[in-house]
């Protein structure tokens, strides 16, 4: 309570020393003050790390000896290096086969997990989060055991209906869908919940309406659920192209920190991990960091774009 | 009624911040005073970083207890963790401990700066220089041997293990003895592989990549020479390693199995593979991950003319330690012969001393997981008889692209020549840069 | 799919059940192996067909794990970390996503989406600057050292921000300003108790997250004393093999606190749509 107090004084004592604030003056300072601690902890822990990489880009760089100046010839090796090109094929690929299909998914099932007629809500929605929560150690060997090629639980499934056993670490293709299943599995219980939050601020009587009006459900998932909660799509679509583009745990999982003999699983993120930790190019990394950046606002804004678009025909 | 709820529970998120907020006060005062004691009297503080598993934890606690001038923390970390932390901490210049532990891996990283560590040999480690292996005491030490990052601790010869029932379906001998005397060179190996597979169908080895690696370290050079020059493509012992483990994935006789992988496990209690080229440590962890093969497996030398290592450690000491004579004092003691043998006693650790060698704990170790095997003096002689090889800052890099040359011929991603081909491509951008 | 109706057994509403049970398993199976290899012992793991069956072991395993590592001393400091940022990125990351979602002020938009932009920053080479300024702050092997950083995050703001901007009418915020509100009585009173189910879903999210992270923690947390839980278990890992059996069921364990967090946050998900405090 006191604190209540507290800041309830504070604003008379300084209606009392000032003249009487206009509301937009107050609403200038109150928004300052506000959005205040975000930049504030920003500015003490968040700008030096980026000046840094910035700096040490231009820098031929092991991490432990001196840095040589050399330039922007970072960037240019990054132009002509087939493995970097890779690994940006295979980061957008992975995001095509996990994002799209998980936040549709997750929509999905936010909205029958919104349905009055479900029982033991409680229940499902722990239970889909959970795989968010499982550790990464247990993932790492479920999946392992999952996806080996002779004693996989998945090739042995499939020899059932008559398919020879699929080398999944060993080829592109294999290697895409796993992680991608993987990403799918971690992450849509997640998604889903923070759709069910968004589906919480629709007013029932919107729906309540639509049914009277005879509008069966998918109808209304459509007309209702999707436009209303724009904003938060609009945050998930953003969300996941940040993540998607830097996804790094799952190819790491699944393919090791060289992300595959032929860099199958090699994201652009694993490959910045690599090369800075790994292999000691810690000025190359920073370079692939810096491009990765100028990647990720690029596609964001795509994105942007695409759901706007899509909502709006709506 | 719900909204007054709603504001006691804000109500309780702002004072639990006003308490952080004092909690970081507090701490801040705290800080500054424990920072004081530390520069304070006699007492050299020591901090020490391990991973599990080294098995020196309770002789470092003893050396502590019968030492008044120093004080000893150990700080866990895991294994891959511990060398994460000391490069950040050797990049930022602070926050080293006084003493850590490094793998054989680690330490080929380090040595192209070796100015981030104490000079051991400074702290005249000359002395101790002949109680260890000549290959390993080398191992830490610059290539003009001017300047030592570490004592060393374990090592990891290797010996061949092998199904004694795998062998028995293909008609060989299984009497370990026997056994090394008919695979004595890496072409019998490849021999016995093929009768192996046609008898019985069963794979010779887990995973190529592992023998590659194995014989490219039983040359007298590997990717270095003497004046520091890589010498990938003119070294022969690396041309025969590769041609070696393609032919190995060519006739079929690789298991397709990824180490470490849980399959790797269940293909070893099961027999999928006839041999496993296995270092001293992994004892340990086949019996922990195939009980159920215990009595299937015995060791045996491995082919070959001289033996190899894989893994092993070392104790540095960070150029930040305020302390290098207390720690040095410690580590020399810690890694002595005598103390080796303890370790080694509790814990199975192999030694990097050869002169225990002789003692019976090492003479009378037997496996009964190894059909009763003296793996004691099996290891033993082969820890004697690995060859020196000299490293460099990359080696690391150059296995691992070499290893991926080797993996993409499983994987039928190219042909022998097109996948070595590529991975020299690769060397040239990565160690370029 | 197509004839989810108001039918009490209609097809719809079969497929949704069988669909949702489906989903349940999928997503259960590898919580509920992590506990079927916590109860039997290691080589279980390389069974095949595979183990799945709990063994029992688990008690064994337990206190292999008590043996080897300070368990509760470990949940005890992950709990101080976890509640610690939550509840400031709750407070800190509600209050800007209310500035900018709802007041007016200058630059709003572009600040607005600078924050955003900050997100994109690939942070994975940020750890040895991010060091050197913990370090300098003295804050090396101090729980502040994780708890000050994350005190309030792009996500949470941007999510804030879309949660408000779309769950609450502009007329409600005129209104309160028209009867004399402060902007902090408007965020307080009105604001606030209309997003619960955003600020549970951040509350969990973020709780959870700060649990389960180890690259940060693992750089400055490295005295005993001071590890959570996730850099405990992970000094469970042998240098040269590893009992995953005993790993699992800590594991398995430290998974515990975040399920009754998640079961007590659980109740605030729902409860903005029967409450009904933003009156249409």
């Amino acid at each position: 309570m006191s604190t209540n107090l507290q800041v309830e004084k504070k604003s008379k004592t300084i209606g009392i020393f000032r003249k009487p604030l206009t509301q937009e003056k107050k609403d200038r300072i109150a928004g300052y003050l506000y959005i205040s601690p975000f930049f504030i902890l920003f500015g003490v822990f968040g700008v030096f790390p980026i000046f840094f990489t910035a700096y040490v880009s231009l820098n031929k760089w092991d991490i432990l000896g001196t840095k040589s100046f050399i330039g922007m010839k970072n960037y240019a090796l990054l132009m002509g290096d087939p493995v970097f090109w890779k690994s940006i094929g295979n980061t957008f690929s992975i995001w095509f086969l996990s994002t799209l299909p998980q936040l549709f998914l997750a929509l999905v099932l936010a909205f029958i997990l919104n349905q009055a007629f479900i029982k033991g809500k409680d229940f499902f929605r722990l239970s889909v989060f959970i795989p968010n929560i499982t550790s990464v150690v247990a993932v790492a060997i479920i999946f392992g055991a999952i996806f080996g090629e002779n004693y996989g639980i998945l090739n042995y499934l499939l020899s059932f209906i008559g398919i020879d056993p699929v080398n999944w670490t060993g080829t592109l293709l294999g290697t895409h869908a796993a992680i991608s299943i993987m990403v799918m599995w971690r992450w849509m219980g997640y998604n889903s919940i923070i759709y069910l939050a968004a589906l919480q601020s629709i007013p029932k009587d919107l729906y309540e309406a639509a049914t009277i009006d005879g509008a069966n459900k998918i109808q209304q998932f459509f007309k209702i659920t999707i436009p209303m909660i724009r904003p938060m799509i609009i945050f998930t679509v953003i969300v996941s192209t940040i993540g998607g583009m830097q996804i790094f745990s799952e190819p790491l999982i699944f393919s090791g920190a060289g992300g595959g003999s032929f860099n199958q699983g090699l994201t652009i993120t694993l490959y910045l991990y690599e090369e800075a930790f790994v292999r000691n190019n810690f000025g190359y990394a920073s370079a692939v960091a810096w491009v990765l950046f100028i990647i990720i606002v690029i596609f964001s804004l795509v994105n942007l774009f695409i759901t706007k678009r899509i909502n709006s025909t709506e | 009624m719900k909204t007054k709820f709603g504001i006691a529970k804000v109500m309780l998120m702002i004072s639990s911040m006003l308490l952080l907020l004092v909690i970081v006060a507090c701490s801040e005062s705290e800080e500054s005073s424990s920072s004081d004691s530390n520069s304070n009297g006699d007492v050299a503080k020591l901090t020490v970083w391990l991973w599990p598993g080294m098995g020196i934890e309770e002789q470092i606690e003893q050396y502590d207890e019968e030492h008044e001038n120093v004080e000893v923390e150990i700080q866990l970390a895991e294994f891959a963790d511990v060398h994460s932390n000391l490069t950040t901490s050797l990049a930022a210049g602070s926050g080293a401990p006084d003493i850590s532990a490094v793998e054989v891996k680690g330490i080929n990283k380090y040595i192209g700066n070796p100015q981030h560590f104490v000079n051991l040999f400074d702290l005249g480690a000359e002395e101790v220089a002949d109680d260890y292996l000549d290959w390993k005491f080398k191992q830490a030490q610059t290539i003009d041997g001017e300047y030592l990052l570490g004592l060393p601790t374990d090592i990891g010869p290797q010996a061949m293990a092998y199904r004694t029932d795998v062998f028995e379906e293909a008609g060989l001998p299984t009497d370990r003895e026997e056994v090394a005397e008919l695979i004595q060179t890496w072409e019998d190996y490849i021999e016995v592989g093929k009768t192996i597979k046609e008898k019985t169908g069963k794979a010779l080895i887990d995973d190529a990549g592992g023998l590659y690696t194995v014989v490219e370290g039983q040359g007298e050079k590997k990717y270095y020479d003497a004046e520091g020059n890589i010498i990938i493509e003119s070294n022969e012992q690396i041309d025969y390693a590769y041609n070696l483990a393609t032919e190995v994935i060519e006739s079929g006789l690789e298991s397709g199995f990824e180490q470490w992988s849980t399959e790797w496990g269940t293909g070893m209690t099961n027999g999928d593979f006839a041999t496993l080229l296995a270092p001293a440590w992994m004892m340990g962890f086949m019996q922990e991950n195939a009980p159920d093969a215990s009595g299937k497996w015995d060791i045996a030398k491995l082919p070959g003319e001289t033996s190899g290592n894989w893994g092993g450690s070392f104790l540095t000491i960070p150029e930040q330690s305020d302390h290098p004579e207390e720690a040095y004092e410690l580590i020399k003691w810690l890694l002595s012969p005598e103390q080796q043998l303890v370790t080694f006693e509790r814990n199975g650790n192999f030694p990097s001393t050869p002169e225990i060698y002789e003692t019976d704990a090492i003479q009378n170790f037997k496996s009964e997981y190894f059909s009763g095997a003296p793996v004691g003096q099996i290891y033993a002689e082969a820890a004697k008889d690995v060859s020196e090889v000299l490293e460099g800052p990359d080696s690391i890099t150059i296995e691992e692209v070499l290893k991926d040359a080797i993996i993409r011929v499983r994987d039928g991603q190219g042909s022998p020549e097109e996948s070595w081909q590529q991975s020299i491509d690769e060397l040239e951008r990565t160690l370029g840069r | 799919m197509n004839e989810v109706g108001v039918k009490k057994f209609s097809i719809g509403r079969i497929s949704t059940y069988v669909f949702l049970v489906t989903i349940t398993i999928l997503s259960l199976f590898p919580f509920y192996w992590m506990f079927v290899i916590g109860s039997n012992d290691t080589s279980a793991v390389n069974k095949f067909p595979p183990a799945f069956i709990p063994g029992t072991s688990f008690f064994e395993n337990a206190q292999k794990v008590f043996d080897n590592i300070k368990f509760f001393n470990a949940i005890i400091n992950s709990f101080i970390v976890s509640t610690c940022v939550t509840i400031s990125v709750l407070f800190f990351c509600s209050l800007a996503g209310y500035a900018f979602a709802k007041i007016r002020f200058k630059g709003n938009k572009a600040l607005f989406i600078f924050v955003i932009g900050t997100m994109m920053v690939p942070i994975q080479l940020g750890i040895i600057p991010s060091y050197m300024i913990i370090s300098k702050f003295g804050w090396i092997n101090d729980l502040k050292a994780v708890i000050v950083p994350w005190a309030v995050n792009a996500f949470g703001v941007f999510w804030m921000r879309q949660y408000i901007a779309s769950a609450i009418p502009d007329e409600l915020i005129d209104a309160g300003k028209i009867d004399g509100c402060t902007n902090f009585r408007i965020y307080w009173n009105i604001v606030l108790p209309s997003v619960r189910p955003a600020i549970a879903t951040l509350g969990l999210i973020t709780f959870m997250q700060v649990w389960n992270e180890f690259l940060w923690p693992l750089v400055v947390l490295k005295n005993e004393a001071v590890h959570t839980i996730q850099i405990a278990l992970r000094t469970l890992n042998g240098a040269y093999y590893q009992d995953f059996a005993m790993i699992l069921a800590g594991t398995f364990m430290a998974t515990i606190p975040i399920l009754i967090v998640f079961l007590v946050f659980s109740k605030q998900f729902i409860a903005g749509l029967t409450e009904g405090s933003v009156k249409t």
